[in-house]
């Protein structure tokens, strides 16, 4: 039989009370007071955060879970309406330049880039900077597109797929901060689909109106497949890096569905207690403490946040 | 005894349900301000602190139903470029 040594390479450490709850994830000790083995593991759950300013679905989020921003989106009609989110509340309400549906972002809660979207109508081109306080229109996308989707930073952005007219396009573009270029195209285009990352290292992931388990690395030039997802998702959103990433809510008809990727592989995650698509994330902060808000819920439109979390908690190792 | 109890509750935001909520209980929100709470002690409990209305499943299933119903007529109205965009909302069969 094959000993922990011989299985791990180092022997099971003991102690007399359990260390920090701090200690590194998925490692295992002896305590010497209860007689037990022990160990410390993440346990995921999704938790209720304050209500977004207005119900809304087919928008777009950015930031982290305590400094978070919503902007436009239908609720339903095109709204113009942004907000932040300081962790428990969202806050008075600024307005970008024009009212749009299917918008994507970038950035963080005071350095934000929005493009593309609808009205409906011909899809857009617009883009702008928000700054922390109002919002500014910048060089345009050079193709229109809504259902697209964003990662990066406000300087650094990406704009990934989306849908022109009936088509959903592969184009690709990337934000230098003052205008956009093209960039690797993908090799199917995604829409409604769930992204994250950064302009040389992202990942997106489903896609409308075809649901999908695909998923898609970005690392600044081209595109290779990323793992594949436990279930197909469309109408999702992201949050996190390309290797620690957060996929929740997907439909028709809406789940509360959530998974999580190591840059490898995806795994399931407890889901969400209000099932929704066409949600919005904070979709740049990390995936382990990340919100999602708004939505549809399969019938009309939410203004519900939740909050993601992972706590490191020591759990007694048993048999059973 | 049944897996779930069902309710009705306005989701009032930051802390209506907790991390250690979600630990405790198995919890789902649906159209109507409907919840599906799992059937143990401290599921109950959530519910009445939250000023919450304990319905039948039956009850709390006729909630849902008039929501979607209502949703599915406000969509039979939308414009065809609407529908081509988004699906007809569909019935929600509570666990």
């Amino acid at each position: 039989m094959s000993t922990y040594k011989q299985l791990v390479g180092k022997y099971v450490k003991s102690y007399s009370s359990d260390p920090s709850v701090s200690y590194a994830e998925g490692e295992l000790w002896y305590n010497t007071s209860s007689n037990t083995f022990k160990t410390s593991v993440l346990v995921y759950a999704w938790a209720s955060g304050g209500n977004y300013p207005i119900s809304v679905r087919e928008f777009y989020g950015v930031g982290t879970q305590t400094a978070g921003l919503g902007f436009n989106g239908t609720s339903p009609g095109g709204t113009n309406i942004s907000s932040e989110y300081n962790g428990s509340s969202w806050g008075s309400v600024v307005n970008p330049g024009i009212s749009a549906i299917a918008r994507a972002g970038s950035g963080t809660q005071t350095a934000a880039l929005a493009f593309g979207g609808e009205n409906p109508g011909p899809a857009f081109t617009s883009t702008e900077e928000y700054n922390g306080s109002s919002w500014t229109a910048q060089n345009t996308l050079g193709s229109g597109r809504y259902a697209l989707n964003g990662a990066g930073t406000q300087g650094a952005g990406l704009a990934i797929g989306g849908r022109s007219g009936g088509s959903s396009p592969a184009a690709v573009e990337e934000y230098g901060g003052t205008s956009w270029t093209s960039g690797g195209g993908q090799p199917s285009g995604t829409s409604y689909a769930g992204s994250c990352g950064t302009q040389t290292a992202a990942i997106v992931f489903g896609s409308a109106p075809s649901a999908t388990t695909a998923s898609y690395e970005y690392d600044g030039s081209s595109w290779t497949t990323g793992g594949v997802l436990p279930t197909s998702v469309q109408r999702t959103s992201g949050a996190g890096t390309q290797t620690a990433a957060l996929q929740a809510g997907n439909g028709p008809p809406a789940t509360g569905l959530t998974s999580a990727y190591d840059g490898t592989s995806w795994a399931a995650r407890p889901s969400m207690a209000t099932a929704r698509q066409n949600l919005a994330s904070s979709a740049t902060g990390p995936s382990s403490a990340s919100m999602v808000f708004g939505g549809n819920p399969g019938s009309g439109t939410t203004n519900a946040t939740e909050e993601f979390t992972g706590t490191a908690t020591i759990q007694t190792v048993t048999t059973s | 005894m049944s897996l779930f109890i069902y309710g009705t509750a306005a989701n009032t935001g930051k802390d209506f349900f907790t991390y250690q909520d979600r630990l405790d209980f198995y919890l789902s929100s649906q159209p109507g301000n409907v919840w599906v709470i799992g059937n143990n002690e401290k599921g109950a409990v959530w519910l009445a602190n939250k000023n919450g209305i304990a319905k039948t499943k039956a009850e709390a299933q006729a909630i849902v139903d008039a929501e979607i119903t209502a949703a599915q007529t406000e969509w039979d109205a939308t414009s065809d470029e609407f529908k081509t965009k988004n699906e007809r909302p569909t019935q929600i069969t509570l666990p």
